[in-house]
């Protein structure tokens, strides 16, 4: 009996330590790397949903200019960035309803790759 | 009896191993993680400011940090640049707003390896009309002075420290005209025009 009970104790600490694990951020690619993004066009992620987008960011060539921003419901930009090179973003509150966007907002056509950060929070 | 202590084991040791496969994964690299994968950052959280979480990401060197001065915008926010040196070569202009975050872009070779300018664009509000709008930049060292160029081919000077860092914020006039920034000119210490630097207009 007292094996079993040991037994059950190492499988509830497993399980707490891998629901800890699970309640970190996460990076979630939305775009690339390496995909094409082709004069005015952008990529978007979904709304938030069981987690929040924390930070956009958008990897490109030092020569390709572009921009990050996040998208309110009602079709809003806020907090967007533009800039040439590596773009990273990060928000003071994030506890809002928004999605990710990148766009390449030039005439030119370029290879690059976005990303955010996700802070899982529970779902509704 | 052995078979629920074995079989119990067993999901101790998988759920161990998932954990620590999640945590051994930085997260950093853009080009390691699968499209279809959340992986999880290590050190977990939301841990530090907007400007710490931003130095995580950018993978900065640790005390590569260099503050260039704040400047105040019209509501009374400051605005703090820095330059940053990540550990995969790259250097990054950095500016973090206590209330709007922090926000960076990384070069390779260096900021001024292809323009002796690096610079961003800031905005609130938008697409089609904006409520904030703000350039923030950094001139290389031999820049003495510095004019934006608007869309309607008109020009406003802009103020360098002494580090050669500069805010130029939008007044509600070119923001409703719409009169946006669209172009940057490098003067040298002669006061001839060393380069000039045209982006497309906020949007």
């Amino acid at each position: 009996m007292k094996r079993v009970g040991t037994a059950l104790a190492v499988v509830v600490l497993a399980l707490t330590s891998f629901g800890v694990g699970s309640a970190a951020a996460y990076v979630v690619p939305y775009a690339g790397p390496g995909e094409w993004f082709a004069p005015g066009q952008g990529r978007s992620t979904d709304y938030d949903w069981c987690g929040w987008w924390t930070e956009n960011n958008f990897a490109k060539s030092p020569s390709a200019w572009g921009l990050v921003t996040f998208i309110t419901p009602g079709g809003g930009w806020r907090y967007s960035e533009q800039k040439y090179g590596h773009i990273f973003r990060t928000l003071p509150e994030y506890r809002w309803f928004k999605k990710l966007h990148c766009k390449n907002n030039t005439g030119s056509g370029y290879q690059g790759g976005c990303w955010g950060d996700r802070q899982p929070a529970q779902c509704a | 009896m052995r078979r629920l202590i074995g079989l119990s084991v067993t999901a101790a040791l998988l759920a161990v191993a998932g954990y620590v496969h999640e945590r051994s994964d930085d997260g950093g690299s853009l080009r390691s993680v699968n499209h279809a994968e959340y992986i999880s950052r290590a050190g977990g959280g939301i841990a530090g400011s907007p400007l710490e979480r931003l130095e995580r990401s950018m993978k900065a060197k640790p005390g590569s940090r260099k503050a260039l001065g704040g400047v105040r915008l019209a509501d009374g926010r400051r605005i703090d640049l820095y330059t940053v040196e990540t550990e995969d070569a790259k250097w990054c202009f950095v500016e973090d707003d206590p209330e709007a975050g922090a926000g960076g872009g990384c070069l390779e070779g260096g900021l001024f390896q292809e323009r002796r300018v690096a610079f961003s664009v800031n905005t609130q509000g938008g697409p089609e009309r904006f409520d904030e709008l703000y350039v923030s930049g950094l001139v290389a060292p031999r820049i003495r002075s510095a004019e934006l160029t608007l869309s309607d081919g008109s020009a406003r000077p802009v103020d360098l420290s002494k580090t050669g860092a500069f805010v130029y914020e939008s007044t509600d006039v070119e923001l409703a005209s719409p009169m946006l920034p669209v172009g940057i000119r490098l003067f040298g210490a002669n006061g001839n025009l060393v380069e000039a630097v045209s982006f497309p207009p906020a949007g």
